[in-house]
């Protein structure tokens, strides 16, 4: 078969258009897989009387705020037009300065529960002690091979110490640990090329 | 007198198991989800500052810029979990033309004992500028094709089918892109370099990591600048027009078997030589290497533009 | 979250790995899976059962190719199966050496060439997509559609000699 022109179909074919899944995929997808934890854990109903009395404490509030409202519309209506007036001054300015926000960000909370990753051994400070005597005898002997190596140890010592502030900073996430990881190669690396010098 | 000295050895063995949990524990994850979408005009850019995020761009064709971050905070106890992930702090902000996105702590001398996470998920047209500015985490950047910036230090930096203006600087941060092209400026320092299927001009600086490049038969102008790193490259099949200018400095390198060389320069450190093209000249590749080794090779497979194949 | 750690996620089957998944991923497998099947319904189908599989199968993925290669050969295979009469049944005569396809002279407007490949029978289409679009080699193809290569090339030429016929229509 010969076809000629098939750069012209190729282009054609890369135009195509993508499609977006329905919404209602991912929920059907959802409910093919297996329960979660939390879908398997039981739920506990509360007892009748702890929503009556959450409706009841709902119930005053509202009344009082009701009252406080209606005593001031009694006592100054004037300043109630003019409170108006000026939350409509309001939120035009923010309409004005809100220069391409369609509309508030939307916040959520979620709850779930995950099973716990096993718990590291912090022992990436094990060796310090032969690092800090290795950049003394460097710094003792002042020669040219040994210094580079020297700032080469230097840079991945504040690398490992940028990361052990994130451990801290952020929790211990297993990314992280392994970039340390890759750091202590790294300087084990450098720690042998200086003892072998 | 054995008893006595066997149990601390035990102890002592066994010691790494004390802090061990139990495979079957679980954790609380408080999850804080904020959404929010942007109107995008001509002349608008988006910059993110990340720390310890990781942010994944994407493009669609809806003139607006959608973004959700997901901040997370897991430890055995909810009230842990919520009072650590209260010190994830989310900021956006409007400034002329530019939208800004950061993420920090609001209180950095505090230790999180929860595990915390901060996720950015972003759509935006192809055509909006994108700055991101990453400490820590990633960067996944897919379909752009205006202006992209990147300056990222312990962040793995992920890019696909780029097109455009492109700076990346890294710091312990791999860098991996596949189908890009455009005018590319990469700067980096121990970090390794992954490009695949790329083309156009490419500037790359690097010190102390391993790249491998492959280019496709669109690459005009390569050039590689490392010190102590070891560099590969992948010759596209159907490259016999790409020339090269290759010179190392206290390295090996390894050619295919069969390819001529004009040598140029040659001591016991210093080799410079050029290979000149088989065909009608179509690119330049360049490299400039120091205490490193030079790979060339043929790529095995036959670049297809345009496939959605991952 | 890296490909690996999402993957390992996603066998551990936390769920909200397995969304990340599919978010990252459902796209670019419903619309494969629309252009073998021509039919969304069809499509949504195939994606939803294929994304079930992946999630069920995901032990058996031993990180030989990326998790999304992986993920589209068994998306797709779902959608094949999706399609009525895609089996071929009889092999053609594999006499078209001679014949030629010139698409310089046809209208390759989007929005046709998309009516033409829904057009085709399914056989011819899903060897096209699979082919041309999705970018497989015919061995691949071959061992997809459960044919010999010679057919995979055969039934590739026809698709392409009728959908050069419908966008005659279209000039």
């Amino acid at each position: 078969m010969k076809e000629k022109n098939h750069d012209k179909l190729r282009d054609a074919l890369n135009k195509l258009p993508a499609y977006d899944a329905p919404g209602s995929a991912w929920d059907a997808i959802n409910d093919g897989l297996s329960p979660t934890l939390a879908d398997q854990l039981p739920t506990y109903q509360p007892a009748a009387g702890v929503w009556n009395a959450i409706s009841r404490q709902i119930e005053q509030a509202e009344l009082a705020a009701l009252q406080q409202t209606g005593a001031k519309q009694r006592s100054l209506p004037w300043r109630k037009l003019a409170g108006v007036a000026a939350a409509i001054a309001l939120l035009l300015t923010i309409g004005i300065g809100l220069n391409g926000v369609d509309r508030p960000a939307k916040v959520t909370v979620a709850y779930h529960q995950e099973v716990a990753p096993a718990m590291t051994i912090h022992d990436w400070n094990t060796e310090e002690v032969s690092f800090t005597n290795a950049l003394a005898v460097i710094e003792a002997r002042n020669e040219p091979k040994l210094n580079a190596l020297g700032e080469e140890l230097v840079e991945l010592n504040e690398a490992k110490e940028e990361i052990k502030a994130i451990l801290v900073a952020y929790g211990e996430d297993a990314s992280v640990i392994r970039q340390l990881a890759e750091i202590e190669r790294d300087r084990s690396d450098i720690y042998r090329q200086i003892i072998e010098l | 007198m054995r008893v006595f000295l066997s149990i601390p050895f035990l102890l002592f063995a066994f010691s790494p198991l004390l802090d061990a949990q139990t495979s079957n524990a679980l954790r609380e994850v408080v999850t804080k989800t904020i959404e929010d979408t942007y109107t995008y005009r001509p002349g608008n850019e988006l910059a993110v500052e990340g720390e310890k995020a990781e942010i994944f761009v994407e493009t669609w064709d809806k003139q607006k810029i959608h973004v959700k971050v997901v901040m997370t905070a897991s430890h055995p106890k909810l009230e842990q979990a919520e009072t650590d992930l209260q010190n994830l702090h989310y900021i956006a902000e409007e400034a002329g033309q530019k939208i800004f996105l950061k993420n920090k702590l609001k209180d950095k001398t505090l230790r999180s004992q929860s595990e915390l996470t901060v996720h950015y998920y972003i759509t935006l047209p192809e055509e909006c500028p994108v700055y991101l500015k990453s400490h820590f985490g990633g960067a996944t950047i897919s379909n752009l094709r205006n202006q992209l910036r990147i300056n990222g230090e312990f962040s793995a930096i992920n890019i696909d089918n780029v097109q455009g203006i492109l700076d990346i600087r890294s710091r312990f941060g791999d860098i991996t892109g596949e189908r890009i092209d455009g005018n590319v400026v990469i700067n980096s320092r121990r970090s390794d370099i992954n490009l695949y299927d790329i083309g156009g001009t490419f500037n790359i600086n690097a010190q102390y990591g391993e790249l491998r490049i492959s280019p496709n038969l669109s690459m005009r102008n390569l050039h590689i600048n490392t010190d102590k790193s070891d560099v590969y490259i992948y010759e596209p099949l159907g490259g016999e027009g790409l020339a090269y200018d290759l010179s190392l400095n206290n390295g090996e390198v390894k050619l295919p078997v069969g390819r001529r060389v004009i040598e140029l320069e040659r001591t016991t450190e210093v080799r410079r030589f050029a290979i000149r093209p088989s065909k009608e000249r179509m690119g330049t590749i360049t490299a400039s290497i120091a205490f490193g080794d030079l790979y060339l090779a043929k790529q095995t497979k036959e670049l297809k533009s345009g496939i959605t194949r991952f | 979250m890296t490909e690996k750690e999402l993957v390992a996620a996603c066998r551990r089957q936390d769920r909200r790995a397995q969304k990340e998944l599919y978010d990252r991923y459902s796209r670019a497998m419903y619309t494969a899976c629309y252009r073998i099947c021509a039919d969304f319904d069809l499509a949504n189908d195939a994606l939803q059962e294929g994304f079930l599989k992946v999630f069920q199968k995901l032990d058996t993925y031993r990180g030989e190719s990326t998790i999304g290669a992986w993920m589209k050969v068994v998306i797709v295979r779902t959608a094949l199966n999706k399609l009525r009469r895609h089996k071929v049944t009889q092999e053609l005569p594999l006499n078209y050496a001679d014949e030629e396809i010139n698409w310089d002279t046809t209208s390759l407007d989007t929005e046709y060439l998309e009516r033409a490949i829904n057009q085709l029978p399914d056989g011819y289409r899903a060897v096209f997509v699979l082919i041309e679009v999705e970018g497989y080699k015919h061995q691949e193809v071959a061992d997809m559609l459960n044919i010999s290569v010679g057919t995979s090339k055969s039934q590739l030429f026809y698709a392409k000699k009728k959908l050069r016929e419908f966008l005659r229509h279209y000039v």
